[in-house]
């Protein structure tokens, strides 16, 4: 009864002004920390990830990377170049010792040494944003995790949907009668890459490929998978209680044991399934999730979302205005508040996508609740159910057999 | 990204800028090498992908864009590679007598030449222009100027994506942007370099290219033309194409463009090309030295 309740004022309300209100703000930067003395700010790790945060942050207002540190004098060099006036340290110690000034961190690291890294940012009390997976093993994640729970700064974790505008704004809409009773979901992430760093000297060529070795890896269902189930995670409120998968090599024969491609299924305990797959030998489809119900199905791309009605779906009052476009027989309403208007004024990317990267929405997330404008989006707890989640898919694919989830308590 | 199978190459191609940027990397055949070799050309890509994410005007999250949206009136910081890049830009405005000038993004627009309404554009006379705060790292935009890399852009990135191969040990490549600007490094196997032609037809004119780039703006057959005169503040061409070819494929770019903009040389241009020339029908043009198209060098342009 309050769950039908609450989707009568859900409805009721975006017939007035909850569209917009809900992902116009973030659009506007209009944030009360803007304006304030810059938060100085230290990134760890300036490789591909790496130099991402430090292109958003330098077009986030109130933020200021005052330290890049890498190992790597090359990733180092190249990171000071997108952060004008940042001191270089090729360690985090030399850097939290000669800085002390700097307020946040921001761990952008080889996944399996975030816990090292995070642990000593948090407890040296800085902010903390790590990147996501929180880590390679469940055990450091729950280092991180206990690390957090007394943390004197704002700690956050790097899975970009829940901070995503146009993922709340579907999120709306999946909670709501829009697509009414889940039916299945499924997600993807393809690619045509092979997921090697190229390097001339044999040690960092086995430092720098941390993805291919087997002993550190979460491979494709953990770097990438994480992120992904992360959003079912969010908008159903569960968690999987197994997984069975199985995965091959199917482009990259270079000697490597860590699959290239990979299927797998994530099952939740009311019998509701993630049907996932993830490849480095093709493109096509790239990134995306899809929710299916029995009124709608939600596509959601990052910087895109679109819904599909049923048509026997009930007509509601906002969808008149909304922006469509055209996937061979099916038409997508656009999930994106003022669509049209923001279309015209050439705010968009490609008309109808988000104008910054999840990426962007996320540090400025983080940003915004160091300065106690409200929460972060995604804290460390969720990162650490994620990250065990997608542990257990790699294992599931690896070995091409169904695991159970063992969700840590957090 | 995608890739072909060529024996003794690796080529891989990605989408950026608008156009087609390919990697073409020599290997000695091994399995191991061209895996080497194939994930150095990944990584020049993907740094391309980059540049595009943070140049591209039409990107509505890029650094310039948002440049374009908030340095009316206020100085915006900016990291050191962008400030390099525009200090570089204002040099070739400079030196090519206004030929050049990158704040022309919002007269794009105004000409249809970008998304957004039109409408009166901004004028050179109005002092539209770049302020650029050299020990803040800041840049500030006057008269309505907005910023469009569109003349500069493929060749910057084509620079760093040829570091990026230098770095991991490639010594025989070459890669373009669109086909109008082309990096070569060392030449092709059993070859002293690399002969590429510029634009199409049976009489379309080479270049013997190592260690070196080149570019080449032509017209658009039958269209309106797509490149601005920043003096005129209209779409134009001096020429029926242009070539340049130099140390610096970011240079090649930006001069190119300024030769087929004037339809002939200024007074002083970088010391770092080899090589510039107006192209009028005369396509019989060959490379001999290094990076030279012949007879029509820096001192014979007209």
């Amino acid at each position: 009864m309050t769950q039908d309740l609450d989707r009568r004022r859900f409805i009721t309300q975006v017939g007035g002004g909850l569209v917009a209100s809900a992902i116009v703000p973030s659009l506007a930067s209009a944030k009360s920390w803007i304006g304030r003395a810059p938060m100085k700010i230290g990134v760890v790790g300036a490789g591909r990830q790496g130099r991402s945060i430090l292109g958003e942050l330098t077009k986030l207002a109130g933020a200021q990377v005052s330290a890049v540190c890498d190992s790597d004098e090359r990733r180092l060099g190249s990171g000071l170049r997108r952060a004008s006036g940042a001191e270089g340290f090729a360690s985090l110690g030399e850097m939290l010792s000669t800085r002390s000034d700097l307020d946040a961190v921001v761990v952008a690291t080889p996944t399996h040494t975030h816990k090292a890294v995070a642990v000593q940012a948090i407890e040296s009390g800085k902010h903390v944003y790590c990147e996501a997976p929180l880590a390679h093993t469940v055990e450091d994640c729950l280092a991180i995790n206990s690390a957090a729970r007394s943390a004197k700064g704002v700690v956050a974790a790097g899975l970009q949907g829940r901070s995503n505008p146009v993922y709340d704004l579907a999120r709306g809409f999946f909670r709501s009668d829009s697509v009414r009773d889940l039916v299945s979901m499924r997600a993807q992430r393809h690619e045509k890459t092979s997921w090697v760093s190229p390097s001339r000297d044999a040690s960092r060529y086995k430092e720098l490929n941390w993805k291919l070795d087997p002993d550190v890896t979460t491979g494709l269902a953990g770097e990438w998978g994480t992120h992904q189930f992360d959003v079912f995670h969010w908008y159903t409120g569960r968690y999987p209680v197994r997984v069975s998968g199985h995965g091959g090599i199917r482009l990259h024969d270079d000697g490597r044991t860590i699959h290239d491609t990979i299927a797998c299924t994530l099952i939740f305990q009311d019998g509701a399934a993630v049907q996932y797959g993830a490849t480095l030998a093709n493109t096509y489809g790239g990134k995306h999730e899809v929710l299916f119900g029995t009124n709608a199905a939600i596509k959601l791309a990052w910087s895109h979302g679109w819904m599909f009605k049923e048509a026997d779906a009930p007509t509601q009052g906002w969808e008149v205005y909304a922006n469509r476009q055209q996937f061979h027989n099916d038409e997508g309403i656009t999930l994106i508040a003022g669509a049209t208007k923001l279309s015209e004024q050439g705010k968009l990317k490609d008309g109808v996508g988000l104008p910054n990267s999840s990426l962007y929405y996320a540090l400025e997330n983080w940003l915004g609740a160091i300065a106690g404008d409200g929460e972060v989006a995604c804290p460390i707890g969720e990162a650490v159910r994620a990250t065990a989640v997608g542990i257990a898919a790699h294992r599931a694919t690896a070995q091409g057999t169904t695991i159970e989830v063992e969700m840590p308590d957090v | 990204m995608c890739e072909g199978d060529t024996p003794g190459m690796v080529r891989l191609a990605s989408g950026a800028m608008g156009t087609r940027f390919e990697v073409v990397i020599a290997c000695d055949g091994s399995a191991s090498h061209a895996a080497q070799m194939r994930a150095a050309g990944e990584e020049a890509l993907a740094l391309i992908g980059e540049w595009h994410g943070r140049l591209s005007a039409f990107d509505p999250g890029s650094l310039v864009s948002t440049i374009n949206r908030e340095g009316a009136g206020r100085p915006v910081p900016i990291d050191d590679e962008l400030f390099g890049l525009l200090e570089m830009c204002e040099r070739i405005r400079d030196d090519s007598e206004g030929a050049f000038d990158v704040s022309v993004g919002s007269l794009m627009r105004a000409h249809g030449f970008r998304p957004g309404g039109a409408g009166e554009p901004p004028s050179q006379q109005g002092g539209r222009g770049l302020t650029l705060d050299p020990s803040a790292r800041t840049v500030e935009l006057r008269g309505g100027a907005e910023i469009d890399l569109g003349a500069i852009a493929k060749g910057a990135a084509l620079d760093a994506a040829r570091e990026v191969l230098l770095d991991a040990g490639v010594a025989s490549a070459l890669l373009h942007g669109g086909a109008s600007t082309i990096v070569a490094i060392g030449g092709p196997p059993g070859e002293d370099a690399w002969r590429v032609r510029l634009g199409d037809g049976p009489g379309a004119p080479s270049v013997r290219l190592r260690d070196q780039g080149v570019s080449y703006s032509s017209a658009r057959p039958g269209g309106v033309e797509h490149v601005m005169d920043p003096r005129s503040d209209q779409p134009t061409r001096a020429c029926q194409a242009s070539a340049c070819v130099g140390d610096s494929a970011m240079e090649t770019d930006a001069w190119a463009t300024v030769l087929f903009v004037r339809g002939e040389r200024p007074m002083r241009m970088s010391e770092r090309l080899t090589s510039a020339v107006r192209i009028d029908g005369a396509w019989a043009l060959a490379g001999a030295a290094r990076g030279r198209i012949e007879r029509c060098t820096k001192e014979t342009c007209p």
